[in-house]
């Protein structure tokens, strides 16, 4: 609940939705880490995720419509790189202070409410 | 400078609301449980310090208690730490305040509203915390 208000608060255009949107899977947040350390084909991102070919091109359509990704063709296979920067309103807006306040203060009132007053007293020293 | 200013409800006594903040073994649960390695020392007295810091993540935060005012008050220094060093801009350190106020919700007893204030030098919603990201990622995991 708090994400989505905070999306609509804080994002000035639309590209802080469609970067959240594209990184919100754990194969392609893999698939830009790999990029990170350079350009790589198609075939060596999926046995870098261990997934299909065709599994990396559709991962790879999200992240190429985020505009986080080119393809170009050199010879005749396909290198995918990363576009410098385009994550950095995204960064920028996850690591303000707000956010953080954010996460901390809803863990804290979901930690009070499941334990109850008797338990936070007793609880044992871990 | 800037100051962000945030509110819960929490179903618990002021009491209570406020030792979850003060005790290190009860904001282990809620601080950075996604960071097991995280440290916590909290010596909540004026004068005391505190620090809690993943080096797993390289990053942390210390400050120092001005106001302890058990159960209704408490206001830190606050400095960001990265890879063990606090924060500056220009060689001058980036001391941040922060006051965590607990206030008995109305007629309710079982319940307090916790509102944290984060006053800072340096614009607070462009940048600073690196913790938001984190859990960026895990709740957008987690929508889907």
């Amino acid at each position: 609940m708090t994400l989505n208000y905070m999306v609509k608060y804080d994002a000035r255009d639309g590209s802080v939705d469609v970067a959240a949107g594209a990184i919100a899977s754990a194969p392609r947040r893999r698939m830009v880490e790999r990029l990170v350390h350079g350009p790589a084909s198609m075939s060596e991102l999926a046995e870098h995720l261990e997934i299909t070919l065709p599994g990396v091109d559709k991962h790879l359509r999200v992240l190429l419509d985020a505009g986080i990704v080119a393809k170009s063709k050199r010879g005749r296979s396909t290198v995918v790189t990363l576009n410098p920067g385009s994550l950095h309103e995204l960064a920028t807006w996850a690591m303000s202070t707000r956010l953080m306040w954010a996460g901390m203060l809803d863990r804290y009132a979901a930690t009070v409410a499941d334990r109850p007053s008797e338990d936070l007293e007793d609880q044992e020293p871990r | 400078m800037s100051t962000i200013t945030m509110t819960r409800t929490v179903p618990t006594r002021p009491e209570r609301a406020y030792d979850a903040w003060t005790d290190a073994e009860l904001l282990a649960t809620w601080w950075w449980p996604h960071l097991p390695d995280t440290t916590y020392q909290v010596d909540a007295r004026v004068g005391g310090s505190f620090r809690i810091e993943s080096g797993a993540a390289s990053f942390g935060v210390q400050g120092e208690f001005l106001v302890v005012e058990p159960p209704t008050l408490l206001r830190f220094t606050w400095v960001w730490l990265t890879e063990g060093q606090p924060a500056a801009v220009d060689g001058t350190p980036v001391v941040d305040t922060v006051e965590v106020t607990f206030a008995d919700h109305g007629e309710a007893t079982e319940v307090t509203e916790v509102t944290v204030r984060h006053t800072s030098t340096e614009d607070l919603v462009a940048g600073g915390a690196q913790q938001g990201w984190n859990d960026c990622l895990d709740r957008l995991e987690r929508l889907r």
